[in-house]
């Protein structure tokens, strides 16, 4: 929370915005009168009081002061509460929702000490927004109370005279995981000072560190907590963390230390009001709804009218720009007065978001268009209005998007505007469904083979292992062994040296994100200046020629894509239409490892090749939205080799389990949704961590969900298929690791395959829904019961389970054992399956972006 | 409307699933699986590195010149005396007066210093295996050469380094502000030991020879420099790049054959520092027009690096 946001709620006697008390429920009775039947559901979270406490007593005189100087003369509860605890020496996790003053339950603590003791503490922050936020917040306080801490960040952005500064008169120094595991563990020695005082390690945001990246910075702090022990000291973990289900457990698994939750929030909140809003329908007959964008827009058009703050969250970077033009056109025409509206999205150089950021804190700007990139806690000051433009995907996120709306005293606004997709649909129709669930759990699971792999390698390049020892409570031995077979590792008497001539944390990226931004280039009368970054994996389908690509919605055009020097050159333009791409994505086996039978069908496990092509793009003309043209996309495709396990049923068993074919795909559909449910539960993973995808086993038809829940058939080129039609019909679910070259989920995966399918059975069978819902086979818009695609859905995993009927009533198999029947007869291929994890750890320096293009 | 089920729950309820996921510590069953694999794994290295079943370094240690000064650690000295200096064009004045610093230092003083790593990447897990020091001795000059023969001997190393540091020399080298000296800064925190060069005088040559020489020569190396400035070509030197893997080769299979050539090219080197520091001390101060140092810009393992 803004420190100036504070200053005015502790203080009563600044003004409160007396005006503004009435132009929220004004706003929220016109909605309600002149919109019924959009409003679906409505929810008011009740205004809360303050509850505050006394500044501690034993409080440093000079952080008194400034404190005081800032306005904060007493804490709240939940801050008292962290106070104590951490002073009290335990671990913490704070989970209090957005702008409940977090920072300052580890800023109090840790600037104490640093006056006391000069004892020194690390911050870690997801990005270096973020980081650079703390440090202005921490500078504002030292200035206040003229404490003499020095606060520094320390990322790729900070030059070197000044590192050696930072690395041995820092106090509190901020950065994030990469930069820690890249530049400070494995330089610690330069860091000897700062290891020797450090008392506190602060990491925020932890709820963003889930599934494979997660489990790799649980491995970063294990190898923290290695340098920290050889320095003599135990740090204290201080984490913060939004709403999420299990904010103890999960501080804890990251960590590895036992935490004390801090949930309740002292904090003063006004009412939230959330209202859910499903698009009118503009044509009845065939169900078609007016879009969440022209939706979001003109709620977005009242509030600032209404003279409201707001903040529009969507679901992509494009429809960012085309919604900021849109309120643009409307409130920002005449361009010598300053904008009142803006946006803000990743690609932006630093500079532009930083300003954006500024304006919306002091208040300069009515609307701020963003996409995810908004939900992190960076500092924009209060808002009233909050507008989804589609649901975000899980409950925690959408929470952490509508906290963003927040003003101490006053009431919220909250509005959820359905999209067009089977999941919004449901939510919006069902908002029960949203209301009643607890948000998400993170799950992380720090032992992952080839990630511990890899950070073991990494620990010992940072300090000799002694044979005995133990990384993360496990005994570790035989990986050292595998090291040394390898040779990277030397043993001599009971120590293990790195002998290797590699800096190891070169070859694993924390967050798998390949390297190599595309640069947008303008170019327009002769000039030569970088407008935006686009990163590698989205470049294909934002920046390819032809593109229209937009900064704060103005228009550029893309002339040439220089794909090997990641350059693409745009000219200013003056069009009515904005461009889509058309993309499809197939997936084809190349090898098998393993395979067995799985009921009436076969489970494999294997390398795919995944391969994610643009084809084309589609014009679309502003406000209209209808289809203008179309333009050829040239560009390689997206590949992604990896490791994946499939479920096949021959033709005949569905022949004979289903009445249609539209039957059978439902079905399989519905099954590979609950399969990857499963899958991420029992593998700890995020659900973009591992792939799922249903397809011919041939590679040459792919199905997704299309609207409404039912599936549909893509062929080559995204051309659509009619599934009667075709000669030989043998779908094939596939769970896929998404990471190029696979980081060893699926192997584990196809091992625990009985688990999985009885646990998807269960899962489908035991859910309480009617035909289908985002818990169990995916959200279904209204089937006829007997063919929905939750029966279907079952049928194809029964299949999958149930033993072939016993023929020679020799095999008497109950339940869902299975028999492995490997393909190279001598084990094979297990080695080979092996050989298939190793790729990646094995081979050196692979850029973590192993996207080849063909 | 039925109320749909949170499928954490009902995975949960589900036999053969823990009823609270544990979250703390990884599940029991995947162990045995990753025992296997972890075995699999093992395999394949085995067979990739194809080790030769040589004799340890440990027994061939005693192959190589010089004595044991302690566990892993090998002392060699080579005396190069002061006819087969001049001859080598190896002497130097009395009194030396740098013309790029105008410092002025004794000859006697001098303590010329170069060191093999086993890499080039930086960070905590660069090994000095090779610590070369070319001093003054008598009338004439000694090399000393302390050689890692075990990763046991590395205590002793940096003791020996220590040794080297009392009675205040002055260093001088190539490079070594920015990659010998942090090393073996590194191996000194590594070991719990003081900063003994911390404070002394350094005549680090790169920064003079890239003062006067930088875009007239093709590059600024040190045998670039050695044959510019002393006009000698090396023969039949082992490159600097392969050191590190002759000193794996010897840690692995006592193979001491590239180990001795990593010894005589430390001993180049180190010659070479010799005479690129005559022919520097030699040029008028014109030539070094600005005041000599380090550039801040690029320190080794440090990448420029932008998450997200």
């Amino acid at each position: 929370m803004s420190l100036d946001a504070r200053l005015q709620e502790v203080e009563p006697e600044f003004p409160v915005d007396a005006a503004g008390a009435g132009r929220l429920p004004a706003l929220l009775a016109r909605l309600k009168r002149k919109y019924r039947g959009c409003i679906t559901g409505e929810a008011v979270t009740p205004a809360q009081p303050g509850q505050f406490a006394e500044l501690p007593a034993e409080l440093h005189p000079r952080l008194r002061m400034a404190l005081q100087t800032r306005g904060i003369a007493r804490l709240y509860s939940h801050q008292a509460q962290a106070w104590a605890a951490i002073t009290g020496g335990e671990d913490c996790v704070i989970a209090t929702p957005t702008a409940s003053g977090k920072s300052l339950c580890f800023n109090g603590p840790v600037l104490d000490a640093a006056l006391k003791e000069r004892a020194k503490a690390l911050y870690l922050f997801p990005t270096k927004a973020l980081a650079q936020d703390q440090v202005a917040e921490l500078l504002e306080l030292n200035r206040a109370g003229e404490l003499g801490v020095r606060a520094c960040t320390f990322d790729g952005d900070t030059p070197s005279d000044a590192r050696r500064a930072v690395r041995t008169h820092g106090d509190v120094v901020v950065t994030n995981p990469d930069m820690l595991h890249q530049a400070i563990l494995p330089h610690h020695t330069k860091w000897a000072q700062f290891f020797q005082s450090l008392r506190y390690i602060v990491i925020d945001e932890v709820h963003g560190y889930r599934g494979v990246f997660g489990a790799h910075v649980a491995n970063v702090l294990r190898r923290l907590q290695r340098i920290c022990t050889f320095y003599g000291v135990r740090p204290q973990y201080i984490c913060c963390s939004a709403t999420i289900g299990n904010p103890r457990e999960h501080a804890q698994a990251l960590t590895g230390r036992s935490m004390q939750a801090i949930t309740r929030s002292g904090a003063p909140c006004g009412a939230g009001h959330l209202l859910f809003w499903n698009p009118p329908l503009v044509n009845p007959d065939l169900a078609i709804r007016a879009s969440a964008r022209s939706q979001v827009s003109k709620l977005a058009r009242m509030a600032l009218k209404t003279g409201l703050k707001a903040i529009l969250f969507a679901p992509s970077r494009l429809m960012v720009e085309v919604l900021t033009k849109y309120l643009k056109d409307v409130f920002d025409h005449d361009p010598r007065k300053p904008a009142r509206v803006r946006a803000y999205r990743g690609g932006y150089l630093p500079d532009e978001r930083r300003l954006t950021e500024k304006l919306m804190r002091q208040g300069a700007l009515d609307a701020i268009v963003s996409t995810s990139a908004l939900e992190l806690g960076v500092d924009i000051g209060a808002l009233d209005v909050a507008l989804l433009c589609g649901y975000p995907g899980s409950i925690a996120a959408t929470r952490q998007r509508l906290g963003r709306a927040g003003r101490r005293q006053q009431s919220t606004l909250g509005v959820l505007v359905a999209g067009s997709e089977a999941l919004d649909q449901f939510v919006v129709r069902n908002p029960a469904y949203f209301l009643e669930r607890s948000p998400e759990h993170a799950r992380i699971d720090p032992d992952q083979l080839l990630i511990l792999l890899d950070h073991i390698r990494c620990a010992a390049f940072e300090l000799p292992f002694a044979q005995d020892d133990t990384y993360g409570a496990r005994e570790i031995h035989e990986f050292l062994e595998y090291l040394a077979d390898e040779g990277v590792l030397h043993r001599d008497g009971r120590l293990w040296h790195w002998i290797d001539d590699s800096y190891p944390a070169n070859a694993v990226n924390l967050r798998s994100v390949a390297d190599g931004n595309f640069v947008v280039v303008d170019r327009t009368d002769g000039r030569q200046t970088i407008i935006a970054e686009v990163d590698y994996s989205s470049a294909a389908l934002n920046v390819y020629e032809g593109a229209i690509y937009m900064v704060q919605s103005v228009p550029w055009q893309v002339e040439k894509l220089d794909w090997i020097g990641r350059k693409a050159y745009v000219v200013r333009t003056h069009v009515d239409y904005y461009t889509d791409a058309i993309d499809y994505t197939r997936l084809k086996p190349l090898a098998e490892f393993g395979e067995a039978a799985a009921g009436e069908g076969v489970a494999r496990h294997g390398e795919v090749h995944v391969v994610t092509r643009v084809t084309g793009y589609k014009k679309i003309r502003y406000y209209s939205h209808e289809n203008i043209g179309y333009g050829p996309v040239n560009l390689p495709d997206r590949q992604l080799q990896t490791t994946a396990l499939w479920w096949r049923l021959t033709p005949q068993a569905i022949d004979h389990a289903f009445d249609s074919r539209h039957e059978a795909l439902d079905g399989f559909l519905g099954a590979a949704y609950a399969l990857h449910t499963v899958a991420t539960l029992l593998s700890m993973s995020e659900s973009r961590d591992l792939g799922k995808a249903v397809g011919s086993g041939e590679g040459d038809w792919s199905a997704r969900i299309a609207s409404r829940g039912r599936g549909e058939l893509r062929g080559p080129g995204g051309v659509a298929l009619d599934v009667a039609a075709l000669a030989d019909f043998a779908p094939t679910v596939y769970l896929y690791d998404n990471y190029p070259g696979g980081i060893g989920l699926t192997r584990p995966l196809f091992d625990r395959r009985d688990e999985l399918i009885a646990t998807a059975i269960g899962l489908v069978s035991g859910c309480r829904c009617d035909v289908g819902c985002p818990a169990c086979v995916g959200p279904v818009l209204g089937a006829d019961r007997t063919r929905a695609p939750r029966t279907c859905a079952l049928r194809v995993l029964q299949l999958l389970c149930e033993p072939p009927p016993a023929s020679d009533g020799s095999r008497t198999i109950t339940g869902c054992r299975t028999d492995v029947v490997d393909d190279g007869g001598d084990g094979k291929s297990g080695v080979a399956a092996a050989a298939a994890d190793t790729r990646r750890a094995a081979s050196t320096p692979v850029p973590s972006g192993a996207y080849r293009h063909a | 409307m039925p109320a749909p089920v949170d499928p954490l729950a009902c995975a949960a309820a589900l036999p053969g699933n823990p009823v609270s996921p544990p979250v703390a510590s990884p599940p029991a069953p995947g162990d045995s699986a990753w025992r296997e694999r972890l075995a699999h794994l093992r395999l394949l290295a085995t067979e990739r590195s194809c080790r030769q079943t040589g004799r340890s370094a440990g027994a061939r240690a005693g192959e190589l010149p010089g004595r044991e000064l302690a566990p892993g650690l090998r002392l060699h000295e080579v005396r190069v005396g002061e006819s087969r200096a001049r001859l080598a064009g190896l002497e130097l004045a009395q009194g030396l007066r740098a013309p790029w610093s105008a410092e002025v230092v004794d000859r006697e003083q001098l303590c010329l210093f170069d060191t093999e790593t086993s890499g080039l990447a930086g960070g905590v897990g660069l090994k000095v295996f090779l610590l070369g020091v070319l001093r003054r001795d008598g009338d004439g000059w000694l090399l000393r050469q302390y050689l890692l023969t075990r990763l046991a001997g590395e205590a002793a190393l940096v003791d020996a380094w220590a040794e080297e540091c009392r009675g205040v020399p002055w260093l001088v080298s190539y490079n070594g502000k920015r990659f010998d000296l942090p090393a073996l800064r590194t191996l000194e925190t590594l070991h719990r030991r003081g900063a003994v060069a911390a404070g002394l005088g350094h005549w680090d040559l790169l920064y003079p020879v890239r003062r006067a020489f930088r875009g007239r020569w093709p590059d600024c190396r040190l045998t670039t420099a050695e044959r510019m400035l002393a006009g000698r070509e090396r023969a039949h030197d082992l490159p600097g790049g392969e050191a590190p893997r002759a000193w794996r080769t010897f840690l692995a299979h006592g193979d001491t054959g590239d180990l001795l050539r990593v010894m005589q090219h430390n001993r180049f080197d180190l010659e070479a520092l010799l005479r690129v520091l005559r022919a520097l001390l030699a040029m008028p101060e014109t030539r070094f027009e600005t005041g000599c140092g380090p550039r801040r810009d690029a320190e080794p393992g440090h990448r420029r690096w932008s998450p997200g």
